[in-house]
């Protein structure tokens, strides 16, 4: 690998940033860090950095306010750092334009992996009509979907539903994100629609619809669709 | 009837809707009415009843006679056979034993239903109520079904009809608004022929007999009218429950007829209104129309007597259903229009004008004639006069001697006599100088003068005293009533006009200034209690303001009861000066209960102590004010008037005080969860974070990538261990404080050299103090300390980890002691930034942390060390230094030990 995705870890606590320096030096990537919002603002501008780590609770700023502050010309991903009993901030960021988010305490294995998909999702053109994740296969120029290689019907709604979350494959999207793009701006609260739906293209796609593989819930935030 | 629907006839009018359903909720709480009426005694009212019990009884329905008068019938008395009979109860007054129904009796047996005979019944003398019927309200509230006979005379609005043709007095009434309520009527009819075969057969009725004689009504007309009255009486109450039923159900055919009729009737201080009122109630009810009476308060102040007068017209309009509403102008007939106007009134009611003809010229005709005049689209009804319609309860009239001094009080005689003579004397002293006509102005300024003092008729009697006076001793012929000169004559009579005229005017001012005085008064009263209210900040301030702004406007002993944990009120509930028995306290209880007023000068337990009333808001009796009016004193009832006012703003201050003491208990809530909300954060994230380096670390070893790299390997290592050494930290915390807070720690002192815990503490703490300089200056010859080795060496372990948890890197940390009397002092100095300068006791509140989510931790360590020193006789003080330096000073002062214990 001749080129190092240069990582920004935004955190106040040591053993973290540490940790996560061993862990992405490690693997491959370069480390960069700040301890503070105000640090990670200056670090972000001068290493522009291929993707940002960003823990929510910081001491001298509001996480979220950070994450704003950063996405006002900050293109690339952002990943969310964050404690569990802060659900209420994770979504906040997450709709402010975070694009995933790891709880701690978390696996190393498991926060490269989010990270090398996000790395992926940005560097990918954008423009490709086919999608395949596991036994889905999504054929956008034909707005045709096979399951295990079996054409499956979809209404219109769900078929909106679906191509939302194909086109932020392995990215969690909160159930605001997914209502507004799919039922627009006037239906943001009506999470009971989103379950409904989630539910009809289960039933559809997934191999065993009370297992779900592929269209995954992140408890109290979102949907993910993983790519199997 | 050609019917053009118009938007207002098809709305169902929300007032009468309102009325419905308000019914039918209370009916949901109330027990059942059901009112046997008859004609008079002896058409079988009471048999029907008990014959219905027994039906009842049949059917399992736990039924009760709460009091049943036989009179000596035997069919009757037969029927009572196989009923439960409420003893009744046994009261004594003045030495005479009296029985009558036991109230609280048959409350305490709660039946389903109870029957209660002779609904007009007046209680014995020392009842709680007044009236039977108020007991039956009471039992009805309590959610018991009640069954009663009444007859057709003790209806209140037709008490005058039957008292006009049948020539008696009825004494006892019970309110329209009564039957009003009652679920069932069922008239018992019998025809008047066959009663009066019943009576002349020899079918004796022994109690009745006698009221039969007295009445003397027992002729076949008055009992026709009888009949005709409570069949009528009857009629107009099933059309209206038809009609309310239908409006419910939104049938609207024949509506037309009932919907827009208003009536208006002025209530006048007189005795005569009464009758007109009664009048007014018949005619709303066979027009199944809304009724409104409308009292003017005028300029003049009224007499105790006529406030009396109005007082019990204003209970009578209540009693009948009838809506009252009050203006205030000068002009009663301007009043009325406006009030008929405001309430969309479409017929007047008004007496035929019994009024002088002398009135009617001054005043531009009577009420009634201007009424007819002005009236416009209202409708104006003429009841026949005073002849037909008055008669009961005429006040008595006054003695010649009486009226004489009503106009003229003694204390005036004099003042009339002396002004009289004085204006003579001055008048004949004058004569010669400008004449005996100019002398006429002088008596007209004597009248003028009086008008200030003496009351209209007086005045009036004086004018025309003083133009006699000029007539017989100044104009010529003098001594004689006679006048020669027509100039003379004409002069005469213009000194009466004037001074009629004048004396009208002055006096009317004059009670117009007094009513002013009067109206400011209250105004004033008001507004300081208003203030007063205003100005309470706490509950108590305004339980103790309620009693005193009592005291100040009603000028009586007073007080003020709060509610009780259960039910009964306490006596450390009662606020103000006058002092409240047992028996008072039960009084309350009762007025609580039922929201009502009661004690003295009501119907309800009259022999109390003082007047009891509810100072309710929105239906809920917050408190319950007592006004010590002395037993010689008829209530006055302005007095209770200002007494309600009062209790108004009352209610409302004590509602304010318990709204405002809800939204601080709220604002106490929300301020404790935010407490747990952010110690749960600080905990969890205490935890959280060397979890995630443990498991972090872990998985990390676990990549194959790191797994070649030693460097990296050692890495992670330590970032685990340190982790779990700080997972463990904060564990021993918790833990401690556990111990601390249990109550259960024991210290075992011994004596100890300050260099030995020193030592002991700083020897685990090389990783956490690394970059820090300890410099540590014991005096050699240092004594001993007496403490428990293990608790002060936390202490002082949390105290330097503090320390250096507060200070950059490099800088350098003084542990040094010395002695002070019989303790020793071991003190740890910084050079960080010191303590916060608001409050540096703060630092020891369990969870305080220097600048939140800064440093970590949970801020346990300072207050861990203080509960640790005081726990073995020690204590713990922290300041800042003032030797020039910044940096924190923290003192362990520990007792020392004596020379004996010392190893």
């Amino acid at each position: 690998m001749t080129h190092k995705d240069r990582i920004l870890v935004v955190d106040d606590e040591t053993p973290i940033r540490r940790l996560l320096k061993v862990s992405l030096e490690g693997n491959g990537f370069e480390f960069v860090e700040a301890a503070s919002g105000a640090e990670a603002l200056t670090q972000a501008a001068q290493w522009r950095p291929a993707c940002i780590l960003l823990d929510l609770g910081l001491p001298d700023l509001d996480g979220v306010a950070v994450l704003r502050r950063l996405r006002e010309w900050y293109e690339r991903p952002i990943l969310i750092l964050s404690a569990r009993t802060e659900e209420a901030q994770i979504i906040e960021g997450l709709d402010a334009g975070g694009d995933d988010y790891v709880t701690k305490p978390f696996q190393v294995g498991e926060l490269l992996a989010r990270l090398r998909v996000a790395l992926r999702r940005a560097n990918a053109t954008g423009s490709e009509p086919f999608f395949e994740a596991g036994r889905l296969r999504v054929d956008r120029a034909t707005r045709r979907v096979f399951a295990a290689d079996v054409e499956v019907r979809l209404t219109s709604t769900e078929y909106e539903l679906l191509v939302a979350l194909v086109r932020n494959a392995g990215k969690v999207l909160t159930h605001r994100q997914l209502l507004k793009e799919v039922w627009g701006p006037g239906s943001v609260e009506q999470t009971q629609y989103l379950r409904v739906y989630v539910n009809h293209l289960r039933q559809k796609i997934e191999e065993n619809p009370q297992e779900p593989k592929l269209l995954i819930t992140e408890p109290g935030v979102g949907y993910r669709l993983t790519y199997g | 009837m050609s019917h053009v629907p118009t938007d207002r006839d098809e709305r169902p009018d929300p007032d009468r809707l309102l009325r419905v359903v308000r019914e039918e909720e209370e009916k949901g709480r109330r027990g059942r009415l059901k009112v046997y009426l008859g004609m008079s005694a002896g058409v079988g009212k009471t048999y029907a009843m008990l014959r219905a019990a027994h039906g009842l009884r049949e059917e399992g329905v736990d039924v009760v006679v709460a009091v049943v008068e036989t009179h000596g019938r035997p069919e009757t008395a037969a029927l009572l056979e196989g009923l439960e009979i409420c003893p009744r109860a046994r009261l004594s007054h003045r030495g005479c034993e009296l029985e009558d129904m036991d109230l609280d009796g048959i409350l305490a047996r709660r039946p389903q239903v109870a029957l209660v005979d002779e609904l007009a019944h007046s209680n014995a003398p020392g009842s709680r109520n007044g009236k039977r019927w108020q007991d039956v309200e009471e039992i009805l509230r309590q959610g018991i079904d009640v069954q009663t006979t009444v007859n057709i005379q003790h209806v209140e609005s037709r008490k005058s009809i039957v008292e006009d043709f049948a020539g008696v007095k009825v004494q006892e009434t019970v309110p329209d608004v009564f039957f009003d309520r009652a679920d069932e009527l069922v008239v018992i009819d019998l025809d008047p022929d066959e009663l009066l075969e019943r009576l002349s057969e020899g079918n004796v009725y022994q109690g009745e007999k006698k009221e039969f004689a007295r009445a003397n009504f027992f002729t076949p007309v008055n009992l026709t009218a009888l009949r005709e009255l409570a069949l009528r009486f009857t009629a107009g109450r099933v059309e209206r429950d038809l009609h309310d039923e239908r409006h419910l159900s939104g049938d609207q055919t024949g509506n037309a007829r009932f919907a827009t009729n208003t009536l208006l009737v002025a209530v006048f201080a007189s005795p005569y209104s009464e009758a007109l009122l009664r009048h007014t109630k018949r005619l709303a009810e066979s027009l199944h129309a809304r009724w409104v009476a409308a009292y003017v308060e005028g300029a003049r102040v009224l007499s105790a007597d006529e406030k009396d007068i109005l007082a019990r017209n204003f209970a009578l309009v209540s009693s009948m259903g009838g809506e009252l509403v009050t203006t205030s102008d000068t002009d009663p007939v301007r009043g009325i229009l406006r009030i008929a106007r405001q309430n969309g009134v479409t017929q007047i009611v008004v007496g035929k004008s019994n009024r002088g003809i002398l009135a009617r010229l001054l005043q531009g005709g009577s009420v009634t004639e201007r009424l007819l005049k002005e009236s416009g689209e209202i409708d104006v009804h003429v009841v026949s006069g005073r002849r037909r319609l008055g008669g009961e309860r005429a006040v008595a009239k006054p003695t010649l001697e009486e009226a004489f001094l009503d106009v003229v009080p003694f204390r005036h005689l004099g003042v009339v006599a002396g002004t009289m003579f004085a204006t003579w004397g001055l008048g004949a002293f004058l004569t010669p100088f400008i004449g005996y006509q100019a002398v006429g102005f002088l008596f007209l300024f004597a009248v003028f003068l009086s008008a200030f003092y003496l009351r209209r008729m007086a005045v009036y009697a004086f004018a025309a005293l003083a133009g006699l006076v000029w007539n017989l001793f100044f104009i010529p012929p003098l001594y004689t009533f006679s006048i020669s000169q027509p100039e003379d004559w004409a002069l005469f009579a213009m000194f009466f006009v004037v001074a009629l005229l004048v004396a009208g005017r002055t006096h009317r001012l004059r009670s117009q200034e007094a009513r002013g005085r009067e109206r400011e008064k209250e105004a004033r009263t008001l507004y300081r209690v208003a203030r007063r209210f205003a100005e309470a900040r706490t509950r108590e301030e305004v339980t103790e303001a309620i009693p005193a702004a009592f005291v100040d406007a009603c000028g009586v002993p007073a007080a003020l009861v709060m509610p009780g944990l259960q039910g009964r009120p306490r006596r450390e509930q009662t606020h103000g000066t006058f002092a409240l028995g047992e028996k008072e306290l039960s009084v309350a209880a009762w007025v609580f209960e039922n929201a009502r007023a009661a004690g003295r000068g009501t119907d309800t337990l009259a022999d109390a102590e003082g007047y009891f009333f509810p100072l309710a808001s929105g239906g809920v009796v917050l408190a319950v004010g007592v006004l010590g009016v002395p037993p010689s004193l008829r209530v006055p009832r302005e007095l209770l008037a200002t007494a309600e006012t009062i209790g108004h703003q009352a209610a409302v201050a004590l509602e304010r005080e318990s709204f405002r003491e809800s939204t601080l208990q709220i604002a106490l809530l929300e301020k404790t969860r935010k407490l747990y909300d952010a110690l749960f954060d600080s905990v969890s994230h205490e935890l959280r974070i060397p979890l995630a380096g443990i498991e972090g670390g872990a998985s990390a070893i676990l990549d194959a990538a790191a797994r070649a790299d030693a460097s990296a390997l050692s890495e992670l290592a330590s970032i685990m261990n340190e982790s779990a050494q700080r997972l463990r930290n904060t564990i021993e915390n918790i833990l401690d404080m556990t111990r601390l807070e249990s109550g259960h720690l024991s210290p075992k002192t011994e004596a100890w050299e300050p260099g030995e815990i020193v030592q002991s503490t700083l020897r685990g703490l090389a990783r956490e103090l690394e970059g820090r300089k300890i410099k540590v200056e014991l005096p050699p010859d240092n004594a001993h300390v007496s403490c428990d080795i293990g608790l002060t060496v936390v202490a002082l372990r949390n105290i330097v980890l503090n320390a250096a948890r507060h200070t950059p890197q490099g800088s350098v940390i003084e542990i040094g002691s010395c002695v002070q009397e019989d303790s020793v002092i071991l003190r740890v100095r910084d050079y960080g930034p010191g303590l916060p300068p608001d409050a540096p006791r703060r630092v020891f509140k369990k969870f305080y942390r220097g600048e939140p989510s800064k440093t970590g931790g949970l801020g346990l360590g300072l207050s861990i060390a203080a509960g640790f020193l005081e726990a073995q006789g020690g204590t713990l003080s922290a300041r800042n230094s003032d030797d020039g330096e910044s940096g924190a000073i923290f003192e362990l002062r520990l007792p020392r030990a004596r020379e004996e214990d010392s190893p």
